[in-house]
């Protein structure tokens, strides 16, 4: 019978189309997770528009800042892999040294096959260098965010941002709020002071490397109610001579204390012992200090308790419980 | 036609030669196979070769393979397109070291003795330091795109300069090549200074790295490399001419200002697109060529093939200590390449010192 066998194929076709609408609804919506109602879009700092399907569980680092973040965000559970860097609380050294958190890396040596090989649900990097690895592994597919920390709003921007994909906008907001009035509390204590000149000095080696206006350490030092001495200088480092010291006779000298100081033995008594530097308003009042350069330089979630620890500096006055 | 040797001496030199070349291509299948099967993430080295097979027609649906997502994706995006960029720098290189030193007749001379090297830095720290990857090109490969860019303009100016100045026209491009290296080294060490916030990225880009190499670099370098060369290998008898000399080598009909033209064009082309996806690699454009003319003597019929081959083996091998030997963290390939290359080469010289004598 013709008839009987289109009605059992057109029942068989329906049945198919139905059972595979239904199938691809059913996969749809696993494909949704719980947290995430309808896919998150967000632009990153180097203006790509990132599609977020879920909230990520295994999240890579592959700049230290980014690790920090994580970390600030309450995410260390959920983060995999990160780079290898000396200037990391001991919270984050002691998680990659027992391998909860594999390493994938240096910042400029990046292991593209060690990332691939965490399965990440989303790669954390920072733009400038890092944008030819964060390339790579656009191409391969993967979820890639790229911050790119311009500035200490940028900063505050960007621990949003990671907030926002991450779900936890909440924590993010929480500890924004928290650096914004911190920041904003010694803005308004030291705006109307003097402001004294400041050097910081992170090495040297024939000639003196110090910090231009490009630079975190030339914003917190203004924010902390001071002037960089080298703030005319539009680079981010630069390597200076006595001469330029004499001329700009800073109040206070600072020495950002990390890898770099130490591989040239920089103490506050090198300061004083080169010749000439004694004409210098800092030497002369032994206005010499030290601060652990992972405060100053990283543009990380620590940089506010540098920005305090700057701020006692500057104006000790302001701080009578010290 | 030069060649006045007996029929059967000249056959002999034919098969000679066969036989290197299948025993180079024989032992570069072997580097691939060995360099893909390690790396930082542990897997067996049959599961690496059930993946490969796998992905091979017809023979592929013969093959189980039980290796996870992430393993298959390893080798087949990361591990092997990397090997095959390896593959393809190393032989541009050679080739275009093997051209310079014989249309400069300079045992000095390299790929990138013409200034190649460092336009390509300031191309490449241009893009880094301005970040053009983020409003420029769409954001993928503005580096390479930028390193290519500054490698042909380079050339281009270094060229067009010299052959304005005429006289001895090999010379002056020689030194015209060599200031301007000095004078964009100058101007990219500048571009550093200024933006060193990204002066990591520019310092080891200009150490050459084959680090973030993919598919796409793999196939938009190959074909310029790989016609280039063809080009290249084309002229080898006019170049084994010019051995002799300009004025020999127009003696014996080859017209030796064409002749420079050409092969300095594919020779700058190929190194340039090599420069563009792997950054300043040294060592194999300078001595590759020079171990291969150790072993297989000057005739550059011979010479350009097994170059292009054992510069592909050797950067192979190098690439894959460089990323094992400190994982995960990476060691710029050109470190290991004149790290290892350099004493292996003068250990070749001395022991055969006599044939180098033959340099031309």
């Amino acid at each position: 019978m013709v008839n009987k066998k289109k009605v059992i194929i057109a029942i068989i076709a329906i049945a198919i189309i139905i059972g595979g609408l239904w199938g691809g609804i059913v996969w749809h919506q696993s494909l949704q997770s719980e947290e995430l109602n309808a896919p998150l879009t967000i632009v990153d700092g180097v203006g790509r528009t990132v599609t977020i399907t879920n909230y990520p569980d295994r999240i890579v680092s592959i700049a230290p800042s980014c690790t920090e973040i994580l970390f600030a965000l309450d995410l260390q559970e959920k983060v995999v892999g990160a780079p290898t860097y000396s200037g990391y609380s001991s919270e984050i050294q002691e998680k990659i040294s027992s391998g909860e958190i594999t390493t994938v890396g240096s910042f400029s040596q990046i292991s593209i096959e060690t990332i691939v090989s965490l399965d990440p649900d989303l790669i954390l990097a920072k733009g400038g260098y890092q944008l030819s690895t964060a390339e790579r592994l656009v191409e391969l597919g993967k979820t890639v965010v790229i911050v790119i920390h311009q500035g200490f709003d940028g900063l505050l921007s960007d621990i949003l941002l990671v907030g926002e994909i991450t779900g936890q906008n909440e924590e993010a907001e929480t500890f924004v709020g928290d650096m914004e009035s911190r920041a904003q509390e010694i803005v308004e204590k030291t705006k109307d002071l003097t402001k004294p000149r400041v050097y910081v000095e992170y090495y040297f080696n024939g000639g003196f490397g110090s910090y231009g206006s490009n630079s975190v350490v030339d914003e917190l030092i203004s924010m902390a109610g001071g002037v960089n001495v080298f703030t005319g200088f539009s680079g981010q480092y630069l390597e200076t001579s006595t001469e330029e010291i004499l001329k700009a006779n800073p109040e206070i000298i600072i020495i950002s204390k990390g890898a770099m100081s130490e591989l040239c033995g920089l103490i506050s008594q090198t300061i004083r012992d080169r010749p000439s530097w004694d004409a210098t308003n800092a030497v002369q009042e032994n206005q010499i200090y030290e601060i652990d350069e992972n405060l100053i330089t990283v543009a990380g979630p620590r940089i506010i308790d540098g920005l305090e620890e700057l701020a006692k500096i500057l104006h000790p006055e302001l701080f009578p419980n010290r | 036609m030069i060649q006045s040797e007996p029929q059967s001496s000249h056959l002999k030199r034919l098969s000679r030669w066969k036989i290197i070349v299948a025993l180079l291509f024989f032992t570069l299948i072997l580097a691939i196979i060995f360099s893909v099967a390690i790396g930082p993430m542990q897997i067996s080295p049959i599961d690496v070769y059930t993946i490969l097979t796998k992905n091979i027609p017809i023979i592929g649906n013969l093959v189980e393979s039980g290796a996870s997502n992430i393993e298959t994706e390893v080798v087949l995006q990361v591990r092997l397109p990397r090997v095959f960029a390896a593959a393809i720098v190393g032989v541009a290189l050679a080739c275009a070291g093997v051209v310079l030193q014989g249309l400069l007749r300079n045992p000095m001379a390299d790929p990138y003795v013409l200034g190649i090297s460092a336009g390509a830095s300031l191309g490449a720290s241009l893009a880094i330091a301005f970040g053009f990857g983020i409003s420029f090109l769409g954001f993928l490969y503005a580096i390479p795109f930028m390193a290519f860019i500054g490698a042909l303009g380079t050339i281009f100016i270094v060229y067009s300069i010299s052959s304005r100045s005429g006289g001895s026209s090999m010379l002056t491009l020689l030194l015209i090549g060599i200031a301007a290296n000095s004078f964009l080294s100058a101007i990219v060490a500048l571009v550093q200074l200024i933006s060193s916030e990204v002066l990591h990225g520019i310092v080891f880009w200009i150490l050459g790295s084959l680090q973030v190499s993919g598919w796409n670099h793999v196939f938009v370098a190959s074909p310029l490399i790989l016609i280039g060369i063809c080009i290249i290998y084309f002229y080898a008898r006019d170049l084994n001419m010019l051995a002799f000399g300009e004025t020999q080598a127009k003696h014996l009909g080859v017209d030796a200002e064409s002749l420079n033209k050409r092969m300095l064009v594919c020779a700058s082309l190929i190194t340039a697109a090599a420069v563009s996806i792997s950054g300043i690699i040294g060592f194999i454009g300078l001595i590759i060529p020079h171990i291969t003319r150790l072993l297989v003597g000057p005739d550059h019929r011979i010479l350009i093939p097994s170059s292009a081959l054992l510069g592909a083996i050797v950067l192979i091998l190098c690439d894959t200590l460089a990323r094992t030997i400190m994982s995960p963290a990476e060691i710029p390939v050109g470190i290991i390449t004149s790290l290892l290359g350099c004493p292996f080469f003068v250990y070749l010289l001395l022991k055969k010192k006599s044939s180098f004598g033959k340099w031309h």
